[in-house]
């Protein structure tokens, strides 16, 4: 299933969630949303599901627009909260949403015990929902949005507020749901949390997209600015001098592996400057290039988009 | 099992007899409906005992609990439905019904009828006690019948008032001022409106008339019956006291109203059928009404361009 956000535009009042929001997500993809605090994921996935409507632009599946029906066949949706009812065992509130897609009695069952399994929560079934830990109740919230077998799973933050095991499983189920076919969209906050699970992400800040497709894209297109760390031999000061003479490497700065700068060019321009150096009768016992991680990435891309103000809200977030 | 029960409902179900609340409301409620049966009981058969048993004194009780049955009912249908919407909401299950293939019709009549069913077990568990008054010959079982589905119709349209309240208003306590509001409306709003009209018309008819009073011209009386019976098919009272008039042969509710402000002209009600029978019908109307509108305005303003 091809799922598309066609110049999707959400306004509140004055508050613009989504500002023209361009998106394309490949069938059996998993596709991370990432963006900060208030950057428009749930508002998104609020419109992918249909329980709200934009303002503009639109959500196509296989290039039609969604209807009721579409919606609620071929989408599941978890949300960022779950909500459970007082006195309903694991079955019954599992049986309840079976009930809601008309599923027949004969059949739940089967489903049930099935999908129970796939969250591991098997030893459960007879347990009060509301006695499940946090970490279980999001596993029964994922097995509620898979019961009526939706090509679409749209989660919002599923991994928020799990322990690092239980994340990790979290993503084993996710991975393993794609592995039947199905597309999986999640958000999330936390880069590092999607980068080893996605194939692809979207990166959005303040209702804008500001980076989409291949997580190894992504990462490509930004080596352009690359940390470099060389060590001199001796004094740091006859090096410091000369990289800033450099229009291509910005501000050096001393850090515990040596002089780190950031450096705009490509692997040839990299050999240039390291002969210009040792030209320079500057020792340089080594030069290394500090991986750039997703998280890196991440942090450039939503500080950079805006005019500014929210690079400090991101510093702030926890990251990892 | 019938595959074709409401989701909601079912559900609700399951909860409401694991929860000692609901036991706990009907047993308080038969309990009071008992002892306040007993105690009328006990002072009229006291009075009767010095003067002779009278049987008309037993009727008197049996339309007082009627009454105080119908109070409660008005009372306690907005305090059980005008949070059932938000109490979803609250809970965030809300947005986890809208986006199943149930419609937001199935989502309203499964919250309003798992409302009404801890009121129709009230009711029935009430029918017992009524079941008394047939005993003393005060009434028929017929009589207690048609009560019983008179106060179901009732309770069914201050449910539907209270869901729909429950619906618009985001804000739990908004959405039981505005039932009780609507209650209120129907039970004095309309009596006062039959009023105004009244004496709008007389004005119109003759300046001098509500001034001299006692004189009323037989045009003005017509019309103003005919105002007065449709505004007095909505009023839950006006229907309950026909209903018990039709029962035990009093006047009640002509005497009732002539205390209010008509006392220029013969209340007379100008419908055809019994305005108990017109009352039961319009509930019936109002309440499908106030559903429709609910399940409308829970919907989800969906999609859109593309
Ligand atoms: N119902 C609403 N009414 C008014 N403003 C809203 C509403 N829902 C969202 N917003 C605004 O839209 C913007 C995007 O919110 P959204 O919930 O989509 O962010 P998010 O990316 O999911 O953030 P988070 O990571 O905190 O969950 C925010 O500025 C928010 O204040
Ligand atoms: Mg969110």
């Amino acid at each position: 299933m091809m799922l598309e956000l066609v110049d999707l535009v959400k306004k509140f009042g004055r508050t613009t969630a989504l500002d023209g929001v361009n998106l394309c997500v490949a069938p059996r993809s998993i596709f991370g949303f990432v963006g900060p605090n208030g950057a428009g994921k749930t508002t998104a996935i609020k419109i992918i599901t249909g329980l709200i409507a934009p303002t503009s632009g639109g959500v196509r599946l296989n290039g039609e627009g969604l209807t009721d029906r579409t919606c609620a066949e071929k989408i599941g949706y978890m949300p960022d909260f779950f909500g459970v009812y007082d006195n309903l065992k694991v079955n019954e509130y599992m049986d309840f949403y079976a009930g809601t897609y008309y599923i027949p009695y004969a059949k739940r069952r089967g489903i049930i015990h099935e999908l129970l399994e796939t969250v591991n929560l098997s030893d459960k079934y007879d347990a009060y929902v509301d006695s499940l830990s946090r970490g279980m109740k999001q596993r029964l919230c994922l097995a509620r949005s898979l019961v009526h077998d939706p090509d679409i799973l749209v989660l919002d933050e599923p991994a928020s507020g799990l322990d690092p095991r239980s994340r990790v499983e979290m993503k084993a189920v996710l991975r393993r749901l794609s592995g039947t076919g199905k597309t999986v969209i999640v958000s999330s906050h936390i880069l590092p949390e999607l980068s080893e699970m996605c194939t692809d992400i979207g990166v959005i800040s303040r209702g804008k997209i500001v980076a989409a497709g291949n997580v190894e894209d992504i990462l490509r297109n930004l080596q352009s600015a690359r940390i470099l760390q060389m060590r001199p031999l001796g004094e740091p000061d006859a090096l410091i001098n000369f990289l800033r003479s450099l229009p291509e490497a910005g501000e050096p700065a001393l850090a515990s592996g040596g002089i780190e700068f950031s450096f705009a060019g490509d692997d040839t321009a990299l050999a240039g400057l390291i002969a210009a150096v040792t030209a320079q009768g500057i020792g340089i016992t080594a030069v290394s290039e500090k991986q750039g991680s997703l998280e890196d990435v991440y942090m450039q891309l939503t500080s950079f988009s805006g005019e500014g103000g929210h690079a400090d809200e991101q510093q702030s977030e926890p990251g990892i | 099992m019938n595959n074709n029960l409401n989701p909601v409902f079912r559900r609700e179900i399951i909860t409401a007899l694991r929860s000692w609340r609901t036991f706990f409301a009907v047993s308080i409620y038969v309990g009071a409906l008992l002892a306040i049966a007993a105690l009328l009981l006990f002072v009229v058969i006291r009075i009767d005992f010095v003067h002779g048993f009278n049987p008309q004194s037993a009727i008197t009780v049996y339309n007082l609990l009627s009454g105080i049955q119908l109070g409660l009912i008005l009372l306690l249908v907005p305090a059980i439905t005008a949070g059932q919407i938000n109490g979803e909401r609250e809970r965030q299950t809300l947005d986890l019904m809208l986006v199943t293939k149930m419609s937001a019709l199935t989502i309203v009549t499964g919250k309003l009828l798992s409302a009404l069913m801890l009121v129709l077990l009230m009711i029935l568990a009430g029918v017992p006690v009524f079941g008394v008054f047939v005993y003393f010959g005060a009434v028929s079982a017929l009589n207690i019948m048609a009560l019983t589905v008179f106060m179901l119709v009732t309770a069914t349209m201050v449910g539907s008032v209270s869901i729909l309240c429950s619906v618009l208003f985001r804000r739990t306590m908004i959405a039981y001022v505005a039932s009780y509001f609507v209650v209120l409306a129907l039970l004095a709003g309309t009596i006062s409106a039959a009023g105004i009209t009244f004496y709008v018309l007389a004005a119109s008819h003759d300046s001098r008339m509500h001034l001299s009073g006692g004189f009323v011209p037989f045009v003005l009386s017509t019309q103003w019956r005919e105002i007065f019976t449709w505004l007095m098919s909505f009023n839950p009272l006006a229907g309950f006291m026909s209903l018990q008039d039709a029962q035990t042969g009093a006047s009640s509710l002509e005497s009732f109203l002539a205390v209010f402000i008509f006392r220029f002209t013969e209340v007379r009600l100008t419908s055809a059928a019994p305005l108990w029978l017109v009352n039961i019908v319009i509930n019936m109307g109002l309440s499908c009404v106030f559903v429709a509108i609910s399940a409308w305005a829970l919907k989800p303003a969906r999609r859109a361009v593309s």
